[in-house]
């Protein structure tokens, strides 16, 4: 006999990302990073509290006390099992969308209870890597030999790779190295989840690899969205000050130890959705259309490796029907006026 | 504290319809009905297990002593969620799919119980679909109406000439006066040998390309489509209309009221209703399976009555990972 699946929670997730993109989206270019945070983090709470989840937020919005939602240590969802670790971030990306750019997104992962990493330092050095390439990265080796080593297991030149990085001044020594390699490199101000997940697909998407010091919140989202395209990274804590190096040590970890993918995510079933709030290169942003709403999506499952692309369309009178203006933003809007 | 948004089920039920599309997809215009209909039965099935609701299946495969597997009464789902009626087309089009004609899907459509019209004996049903721009056009006096009155009606809600309208048509003998009168009357035809579901969801889709479903095909059919329908909001005619010997006695001994005229919401009679489909060939609502080596891809749209919310789903399936967990039938 053959045991028939069990439910895949990404495809219930993705309820959830919407609907934080749908309320996140109606302050596209406000420059209200407030507003835009709040209005995503409400809609986002209200979807997760109807998921038939035992969750608690291990990656959210700041601490208890900090943040009255999605704060770490919130239960979150209906209370029946599964018991899931909850990764949120209602919007990467907070920023580009306050400001109208491109690439802002929300992104959930959820996976077994007591599986997902967590820390107080907020940096992490990262390289994420596509399938083809995965075990030819080694955080410690100079770039040149990673880059070396990357391109021959794609089959291609290292002159042929693109290299993503966020935009800071602490990286001129890393881009200078990548720039000696030889290889392209394509500079973001804000958001390193999106381009962890580009530079893992199997398909072109124009980004070959994740370098550099980002978010260690987004270091767990993205070793979830590897664990389920089968890519492969390697992070070290990156403690920005002398407060952050005692917090090291209180933690008892290690500057020099080597997170991988198992070690940020070690369950074996993970779900994570992503829904695109402004246009971006990996989803196109919400688009508004006389009484309906346009989101695109993508989810994807570690057990099953499937990858699903979603794109739907919102009944905007129908949604206010059921949750009030919860998908519209418009307190948000109207309180920060 | 707010009880959130409510289940979409829609969601669960694409892997319904996504696995027995890829069961199915296998025996595409391989020249037999019936494995590709088995295939996709026994995948369905299985799936619709881990769904989480408490379903009957009030139209499936067939009665319980001529079909082994999703026939009318069989208890489905995993058993914990709320009571549903389930109605299953697991290959919707089986010619269609033994040819490797276009438009083959597989589709589920699930509502609270008691809600889905029973067809019992009814084989037959004459209907008529638009989409959500041109509801009010039609009234039931449109199934007997001639059809240049009922096209210029919905032209007309549309804002455009009767000429820019396409109306699907099952290409049936007994079709051959609606054709010629949809073609006097200017429109375009889009003529399939089967599958009148697609030709509905294409009917109430907008921008899909056709407009107008017309003509007689399946009552069992019809209720599955009126739950599509419904969910986007179009509108939906249904009038019995006996074509097999002997079906019109049964229907009338069933005490089925052949002269009444079902709309969508009578065929299914809440708007909690749920639906979901998967491309097995490529159609022109979303293409079929494909298979690449290493695994599949699938193309679904479903939907949520209650939200109006439509999805497209694209799915890349790595089959290796995929059977672990499932049957071999992929």
């Amino acid at each position: 006999m053959i045991e028939p699946m069990d439910r895949n929670l990404a495809l219930e997730l993705v309820r959830v990302t919407e609907a934080a993109a749908l309320a996140a989206a109606r302050l596209m270019g406000r420059r209200d990073r407030d507003a835009a945070d709040q209005a995503a983090v409400d809609a986002m709470r209200y979807t997760l509290s109807s998921m038939e989840i035992d969750g608690t937020v291990v990656i959210g919005e700041g601490e208890k006390g900090e943040t009255p939602m999605l704060y770490v240590g919130e239960r979150v969802g209906k209370g029946t099992p599964p018991a899931v670790d909850v990764a949120v971030d209602p919007i990467d990306g907070v920023t580009l969308l306050a400001n109208g750019r491109p690439g802002a997104l929300s992104v959930v992962a959820v996976a077994e209870r007591h599986t997902l990493f967590s820390t107080h330092l907020a940096y992490m050095d990262k390289i994420a890597v596509g399938p083809k390439a995965r075990g030819a990265i080694n955080i410690n080796a100079p770039v040149q030999e990673n880059l070396r080593r990357i391109a021959d297991a794609e089959g291609r030149d290292v002159d042929e790779l693109t290299v993503v990085m966020l935009d800071r001044p602490r990286h001129e020594r890393l881009i200078k190295e990548v720039k000696e390699a030889g290889a392209r490199i394509k500079l973001i101000s804000e958001g390193d989840v999106a381009p962890g997940i580009m530079a893992a697909m199997e398909e072109d998407t124009g980004i070959d690899v994740l370098m550099g010091i980002g978010g260690s919140p987004e270091a767990v989202l993205i070793a979830c969205a590897l664990k389920c395209l089968g890519g492969d990274m390697q992070c070290r804590l990156w403690p920005r000050d002398e407060r952050e190096r005692q917090l090291l040590a209180e933690e008892g970890r290690d500057l020099d130890r080597i997170f991988t993918v198992d070690d940020l995510c070690r369950g074996d079933n993970v779900f994570v959705a992503v829904t695109g709030i402004t246009d971006g290169e990996l989803l196109r942003g919400v688009r508004y259309t006389g009484g309906y709403a346009r989101t695109t999506s993508l989810m994807m499952r570690s057990i099953s490796g499937g990858v699903r692309w979603m794109e739907a369309k919102h009944d905007l009178k129908r949604l206010r029907e059921i949750a009030g203006p919860r998908y519209e933003g418009v307190k948000h809007r109207q309180a920060h006026r | 504290m707010s009880d959130g948004p409510g289940r979409d089920l829609a969601l669960e039920l694409v892997r319904v319809t996504e696995a027995a599309a890829l069961a199915a997809g296998r025996w595409m215009g391989r020249g037999r009905k019936e494995p590709g209909d088995e295939a996709a039965v026994a995948a369905m099935r299985l799936m619709l297990a881990t769904v989480e609701i408490e379903g009957v299946v009030v139209i499936g495969e067939g009665e319980k002593d001529e079909a082994p597997m999703l026939f009318n009464g069989e208890i489905v789902g995993n058993g914990m969620g709320p009571r549903m009626d389930v109605a299953v087309d697991p290959v919707e089009g089986t010619a269609l799919l033994a040819h490797g004609r276009p438009d083959a899907i597989a589709v589920i459509a699930i509502a609270p119980q008691g809600t889905m019209w029973s067809p019992g004996p009814a084989f037959y049903m004459d209907k008529l679909v638009v989409g959500r721009d041109a509801r009010e056009a039609i009234s039931p006096a449109n199934l007997r109406a001639p059809v240049a009155e009922t096209l210029a009606a919905i032209a007309g809600a549309k804002h455009r000439p009767v000429e820019d309208l396409t109306v699907f048509v099952l290409d049936k003998p007994r079709h051959a006066k609606l054709i010629a009168d949809v073609r006097a009357a200017g429109a375009r035809v889009l003529l399939r040998t089967d599958g009148d579901v697609a030709g509905a969801l294409m009917a109430a889709t907008p921008g899909s390309g056709v407009d107008v479903l017309m003509g007689i095909g399946g009552t069992p059919e019809g209720v599955i489509a009126a739950c599509a329908v419904r969910a986007l909001g179009g509108a939906m005619l249904g009038q019995l209309a006996p074509q097999k010997p002997g079906e019109r006695a049964a229907v009338i001994a069933a005490g089925l009221d052949i002269d009444l005229v079902l709309f969508e919401r009578d065929l299914v009679r809440s708007d909690d209703v749920f639906f979901a489909a998967t491309g097995i060939t490529d159609g022109a609502l979303m293409p079929g399976v494909r298979y690449t080596g290493e695994g599949a891809t699938t193309d679904s749209i479903v939907m949520r009555g209650k939200s109006g919310t439509v999805r497209t789903i694209h799915a890349e399936h790595r089959l290796e990972k995929v059977m672990h967990l499932g049957p071999k039938a992929y």
